[in-house]
C-alpha cells in the first residue's frame, strides 16, 4: 500500500489541526495540545505535540506559517498549522478504511 | 511565507514571579534548533501563562521548567546539533534581545565572523580611528608604552627558550648530572666526575663525550691590570659535539699542544683590541704562559655553557700536578668543577643511558654518587633545582611569574584605554542606537568596538618593537640577549596585542553595546549611561596617586645622590692611588714606597676594595647583643684622610700588634649602641668574646656607607695599600712605585689605580646609578600613561560642554573663567590623587629609608617637588586641551540649537 502511514497519536494531531483550523484561534502548539488533553484526558505536552506537527508537516500532510505575535508569548510568533489536501485525503482514507471494518463486524457486538 | 507584522511590543512585565525561570528559557535556546525557537518558547510562554492562572506561579515554574527538560529528545536535538554543524559558530549566540530591531530583518544577519562582517568591522574601526585621530594617537602612545615592557620581557623568554637551540643534534645531546646523596641529604649537582667521562665512552648508546672542566674566573695579566677572564678546559670533540664553530686555529692542537690556549671573539677583542689574536702569548696568574692558538666565533644565541677561553684538558692535568689549582680530573670526589656532555646515537636513547648509569654509582667516603643524563634542550629553561648551574638561565617558574607580570602590565595599558572610551561614551551612544535600529545584534555592536580596540593595540605593536629594537642596546643587560625572530615570537607579539587590544575593549563594548536605541536617540541628555560614571576619574586618581608615589621616590633618591655625589667629590682627593695587594704582606713593600720621593704617605686599609671586604661580628654592650659589619683599617688612614673624629681620639701611634685593645665606631653604628652615642667613648664592647674599648667616633659618610660599621685593626685582612702622592707627580710616581713591586713581587703585575679617576669615576662625571635609571624610568613611564590618559579625558570634557561653555560666554563669563571651570575638577582629581599617592611615597620613602641609611630626606622640601611636579603636569596636560574653552564662540557652537 502506498497509503501513508500513520501512528495513533499522529492521527489524532492531525484530527486535531483539522478540526482547530477552522476556529477564530487557529491549529497551534497550544490549542491543538489543549484539544486533545480535552478529548484523551491524556497529559500531552507541547514540545511533543510539535515534534508531530514536525514529522506531518515534513511528510507534506500539514502546511505552516508564521503569525500572530501576543503579548502572553512575549512577541513571539506562532506556527500556525492547516491542512493540506494530501491531509485531508490520508483522514478520509482513514475514516473509510475504519468504516469498512465496523460495517463488517456484526450488530450483536454492540449490544 | 508571509510576513506577519506585530507590534514592537513592550517588554512582559517584568516581575519575576510571571516569568518562566530564566534557566529554562536559556536552556530552551540551547537545546532547541534556531528556526524552531520562537515558536516553541512562545507556545510554552502562552501555556505558562495558563498555567499561572490555574495552579499558580510557583507551581507553573515548576511545570514550566519540567516542560523545557522534555526538549531533550532526540527529534530536537539532532537537529540541534545538525544546524550547529552547518553553521558557521557564532561567538555570541543570539540572545533574546531587549530591544527588537525596528523591523524584522527579511535576511538573517550574517553569523559574527563572516569575512564580510570582519572586513566590514575593520573599514570602520579604521574610519572611526582615522576620524578622531587625537584619541587614537593618545590610546596608541599609552598603550605601546605599556606594552614595551611586554616586548621586553617577550624578547627575554624568546631568548631563553632560544638557548643552546644552534648545537647541531641537539636531541642527542646530554649533560650528565651527580645525585649525591650525604647523610641522607640529596643533592643534584649539573657537574659530573671526570673519571666517569672515559668509562662513558665505553657504553655502546654514547657516541662521543665531551669532558669539561670548569676553572671559573683566573687573572690574565696584561700592562692595564688584571682582567679576570673565565677558563674551562675541554678536549677537541667539544667542537665537534657543540655548536660552536673555530674561525682560526685547529681543534686537534688541544691534544698536541698543552700551552695552547683559545679565546672567544669577545674575549680577544676585550684583551687585544683590533689586532690580530693568533700567536700572542699571554700570562695567567699563577697558571703561566700560554699562546692563543685559535678564535672561537662568539655563538649566535644564548647558552648554557658560555665560554671566555679554553685551555686543552692535558694543560688541566699539568697545572693540577702542579697545585695550581683543584685536582678534578682523575678524583671521583671532584665532580664539582667538571662537567661531562656525550652526543648518543639516536634520539630516544636517554631512557636507555639512564638506566645504564644505575651501574656507575659510586660510593666516596661521607657520600654516595647517582648519575643522570639531562638532555640539553631541558637546561633552559630548567625544571630541576640543579647546583653548580650557573648560566642556565630562566627557570620554568621564572618564566611563569614573567608571564603574570606580562599579563598584569596588560590589563595596565587596558586602563587607559578603558577610561577614554568611557568618557567618550556620549558621542559613541548615537552610533550604537543607530545600528542597533538598522539591524545589529548586540553581538555586532561588540564586534565592531572590540575590533577597534584590537586595531589600536596592534598599530601599538607595530610602533612599539621597532621602538624597542633601537632601545634594547641603551638598555643595560638588554644589548647581549640574543634571541631569533621566528614566526613563534612573532605569533606570540600579536597575540600578546590581540589579548591586550580584546582585553582592553572588552568592558567599554560590553557598556556601550547594552544602550537602547529609543533611548539612546530621544534625549542624549537625561540618560544616565552608566551606573558608575565616576570610572574614569576613579583611574585617572590610581594613575596620578601612583605616578605621585614614583616621583617622590625618584626625588629622594636623586637627592641622596646628589648629596652623596658631593661628598665623595670633595672628601676624596685626586692625588691618591691604589695598589692592590694580591695577598701578599705589605709591610716591607710600604716602607720602601714611603721613601720615593713623589710619596707623601701610604697606608694600608681594606676600604678601597670593591666588593668592599666586610665582616661582620657580634657586639656585646650592657647585655645588648647586635651583628655589626667591620672594616680593617691602618690608624694612619685617618690622618691621612683628614677626617675629623666626631667625638673621642684616634687609635694611638703605637698599637699592639697581638690583641684587639681598641675599636672606632661610626654614627650609625654608635646611636645603635647607646642612647646619647658621645658616653660611647671610653666604654668596654665584648667583641665576639673579647672585650675591647671605644675610643671613638667616626662619621658615618667615611666610606660612603650609611650602615653602622666597626673600624678595627686587623693588619691580615688589609688588602690595599692607599699611596698619598704630592701633587703633579702621578706620571714618575706611577713608574716608581711599579718598579718597586717589580723587584718585590715578579709573579704578578702590579694593580695601580688613581683612587679618584677609577673608583668614582662614574660618580663624579654625573653618571645615574642602576637603581636610579629603573627607578626615574618606570616613574617617567607611569607619567606619561597618566598625562596621556587625562590628555584624552581632558579634551573629551571640553568638546561635550561646548554648548554649555557657549551658553556661559553669552552671559558674560570671561575666558578665564570659562577655562578655570573645565580645569577646577581636574585639578581636584590631582588634589585627591596627592592625598593618596604622599602618604604612600611617604611610607615606601620610609621603607627605602631603612634599606639605604637614615641619610634619605622625608622632608617637606623633597615631597613637595615630587607631588607638585607630578601636578604640573598634569595641570599643564589638562590645560592644553581645556584653553580651547576660552576660544568658544558661542555664535559656533549654538548655531545649532
Amino acid at each position: 500500500m502506498s497509503r501513508t502511514y500513520l501512528g495513533e497519536f499522529e492521527e489524532l494531531v492531525l484530527l486535531a489541526v483539522a478540526l482547530l483550523q477552522q476556529h477564530p484561534t487557529g491549529a497551534y502548539g497550544v490549542t491543538i495540545a489543549d484539544e486533545l488533553q480535552q478529548r484523551t484526558h491524556r497529559t500531552t505536552s507541547v514540545t511533543g505535540v510539535h515534534v508531530v506537527l514536525y514529522r506531518l508537516e515534513e511528510k507534506g500532510l500539514v502546511g505552516s506559517e508564521l503569525g500572530g505575535a501576543t503579548l502572553a508569548r512575549g512577541g513571539r510568533r506562532k506556527r500556525l498549522f492547516t491542512l493540506t489536501a494530501a491531509g485531508q485525503q490520508v483522514l478520509r482514507e482513514m475514516r473509510q478504511l475504519r468504516m469498512g471494518f465496523w460495517e463488517a463486524l456484526p450488530t450483536p457486538f454492540f449490544s | 511565507m508571509n510576513k506577519s507584522l506585530f507590534d514592537p511590543t513592550p517588554q512582559p512585565q517584568r516581575r519575576t514571579s510571571a516569568r518562566p525561570p530564566r534557566w529554562a528559557d536559556r536552556l530552551l535556546s540551547w537545546l532547541t534548533p534556531t528556526d524552531l525557537l520562537e515558536e516553541l518558547q512562545g507556545d510554552l510562554h502562552e501555556q505558562f501563562a495558563q498555567q499561572v492562572g490555574q495552579v499558580g506561579s510557583w507551581r507553573a515554574r515548576f511545570w514550566y521548567g519540567l516542560e523545557a527538560l522534555k526538549v531533550i529528545r532526540p527529534y530536537y536535538l539532532r537537529r540541534r546539533v545538525a544546524s550547529l554543524a552547518n553553521r558557521q559558530k557564532e561567538p555570541f549566540p543570539k540572545r533574546r534581545a531587549t530591544t527588537r530591531p525596528y523591523f524584522t530583518p527579511e535576511y538573517p544577519s550574517p553569523s559574527l565572523l563572516h569575512p564580510d562582517m570582519i572586513r566590514n568591522y575593520v573599514k570602520i574601526a579604521w574610519r572611526t580611528l582615522w576620524k578622531n585621530k587625537l584619541f587614537s594617537l593618545v590610546n596608541i602612545l599609552s598603550l605601546s608604552l605599556s606594552m614595551a615592557v611586554g616586548v621586553i620581557l617577550f624578547t627575554g623568554l624568546k631568548a631563553t627558550f632560544d638557548t643552546d637551540q644552534f648545537h647541531p643534534k641537539l636531541n642527542q645531546l646530554v649533560r650528565i648530572l651527580t645525585q649525591e646523596t650525604t647523610e641522607g641529604v640529596q643533592t643534584n649537582w649539573a657537574t659530573a666526575p671526570l673519571p666517569l667521562a672515559t668509562q662513558l665512552g665505553s657504553v655502546s648508546l654514547v657516541e662521543k663525550t665531551v669532558k669539561v672542566g670548569l676553572a671559573g674566573k683566573h687573572n690574565l695579566q696584561t700592562d692595564k691590570g688584571d682582567v679576570p677572564i673565565d677558563l674551562k678546559f675541554s678536549e677537541p670533540s667539544f667542537f665537534d659535539v657543540f655548536g660552536f664553530n673555530l674561525l682560526s686555529g685547529n681543534a686537534q692542537s688541544l691534544t698536541n699542544n698543552p700551552t695552547t690556549l683559545f679565546l672567544t671573539q669577545k674575549t680577544a677583542k676585550k684583551l687585544f683590541g683590533n689586532t690580530n689574536a693568533v700567536g700572542q702569548t699571554v700570562q695567567f696568574e699563577k697558571l703561566g704562559y700560554f699562546t692563543v692558538g685559535g678564535i672561537i666565533q662568539d655563538p649566535p644565541l644564548e647558552t648554557h655553557l658560555p665560554i671566555e677561553a679554553m685551555l686543552s684538558i692535558r694543560a688541566a692535568e699539568l697545572l693540577e700536578k702542579k697545585g695550581a689549582i683543584p685536582t678534578s680530573s682523575q678524583d671521583w670526589g671532584g665532580f664539582k668543577s667538571s662537567a661531562i656532555y656525550a652526543r648518543l646515537q639516536s634520539e630516544g636513547n636517554v631512557e636507555q643511558l639512564n638506566a645504564t648509569l644505575q651501574h656507575y654509582t659510586r660510593t666516596l667516603d661521607k657520600s654516595h654518587l647517582q648519575f643522570l643524563a639531562q638532555p640539553i634542550e631541558e637546561i633552559t629553561p630548567g625544571k630541576i633545582d640543579l647546583k653548580n648551574n650557573p648560566h642556565a638561565g630562566t627557570s620554568w617558574e621564572d618564566v611563569k611569574t614573567q608571564l603574570v607580570i606580562i599579563l598584569s602590565l596588560t590589563l595596565l595599558a587596558a586602563f587607559n584605554y578603558i577610561s577614554l572610551a568611557l568618557a567618550r561614551a556620549f558621542s559613541r551612544a548615537q552610533e550604537v542606537g543607530v545600528r542597533k535600529t538598522i539591524g545589529a545584534t548586540r553581538g555586532q555592536v561588540i564586534g565592531q568596538f572590540l575590533m577597534e580596540s584590537t586595531l589600536v593595540a596592534l598599530l601599538a605593536l607595530a610602533f612599539t618593537v621597532p621602538c624597542v629594537t633601537v632601545l634594547a642596546h641603551y638598555i643595560p643587560d638588554m644589548d647581549d640577549v640574543t634571541f631569533s625572530w621566528d614566526i613563534a615570537l612573532v605569533v606570540s607579539l600579536i597575540t600578546y596585542a590581540l589579548i591586550t587590544g580584546l582585553v582592553a575593549g572588552a568592558l567599554p563594548a560590553w557598556l556601550l553595546s547594552a544602550f537602547e536605541p529609543i533611548q539612546v536617540l530621544r534625549k542624549m541628555k537625561n540618560i544616565k549611561l552608566f551606573r558608575g560614571v565616576a570610572v574614569y576619574k576613579a583611574l585617572i586618581v590610581v594613575q596620578f596617586s601612583v605616578t605621585i608615589l614614583f616621583m617622590i621616590l625618584v626625588v629622594i633618591v636623586a637627592d641622596y645622590d646628589r648629596k652623596n655625589k658631593a661628598i665623595i667629590r670633595s672628601t676624596v682627593p685626586s692625588n691618591v692611588l691604589t695598589l692592590d695587594l694580591k695577598g701578599e704582606h705589605y709591610q716591607n713593600l710600604q716602607t720602601e714606597l714611603s721613601q720615593l720621593s713623589q710619596v707623601e704617605k701610604t697606608l694600608a686599609t681594606n676600604w678601597y676594595y670593591e666588593p668592599l671586604k666586610l665582616g661582620k661580628d657580634s657586639v656585646t654592650i650592657n647585655d645588648k647583643t647586635l651583628a655589626i659589619h667591620y672594616v680593617s683599617i691602618d690608624p694612619k688612614a685617618i690622618e691621612t684622610e683628614g677626617i675629623r673624629l666626631l667625638a673621642g681620639q684616634n687609635f694611638p701611634e703605637t698599637m699592639p700588634q697581638r690583641t684587639e685593645q681598641y675599636v672606632l665606631v661610626n654614627e650609625a653604628a654608635a646611636t645603635l649602641l647607646a642612647s646619647k652615642s658621645e658616653t660611647l667613648v671610653g666604654q668596654n664592647l665584648l667583641l665576639d668574646s673579647a672585650s675591647v674599648q671605644v675610643i671613638g667616633i667616626l662619621p658615618n659618610e667615611l666610606i660612603g656607607q650609611q650602615r653602622p660599621l666597626l673600624y678595627r685593626y686587623l693588619p691580615q685582612e688589609i688588602t690595599t695599600l692607599t699611596i698619598k702622592i704630592k701633587p703633579d707627580t702621578e706620571l714618575e710616581a706611577i713608574k716608581a712605585i711599579q718598579s718597586v713591586w717589580k723587584e718585590h713581587f715578579p709573579q704578578k703585575t702590579a694593580n695601580l689605580y688613581n683612587l679618584k679617576a677609577y673608583r668614582y669615576s662614574g660618580e663624579i662625571n654625573g653618571e645615574i646609578s642602576g637603581e636610579m635609571e629603573i627607578l626615574g624610568g618606570s616613574a617617567l613611564i607611569v607619567m606619561i600613561i597618566a598625562a596621556l590618559g587625562i590628555l584624552g579625558i581632558a579634551s573629551y570634557s571640553v568638546e561635550t560642554r561646548t554648548k554649555e561653555l557657549g551658553v556661559r560666554k553669552i552671559l558674560g563669563a570671561n575666558n578665564i573663567k570659562l577655562v578655570w571651570i573645565v580645569t577646577k575638577n581636574f585639578g581636584l582629581l590631582m588634589l585627591l590623587a596627592g592625598l593618596i599617592g604622599v602618604p604612600a611615597g611617604l611610607f615606601c620613602g620610609d621603607l627605602l629609608r631603612k634599606e639605604l641609611g637614615s641619610y634619605l630626606d622625608l622632608g617637606l622640601i623633597n615631597i613637595s617637588i615630587g607631588f607638585i611636579s607630578v601636578a604640573l603636569v598634569g595641570l599643564l596636560t589638562v590645560l592644553s586641551q581645556t584653553i580651547r574653552a576660552g576660544q568658544i564662540e558661542p555664535v559656533k557652537v549654538l548655531k545649532a540649537e
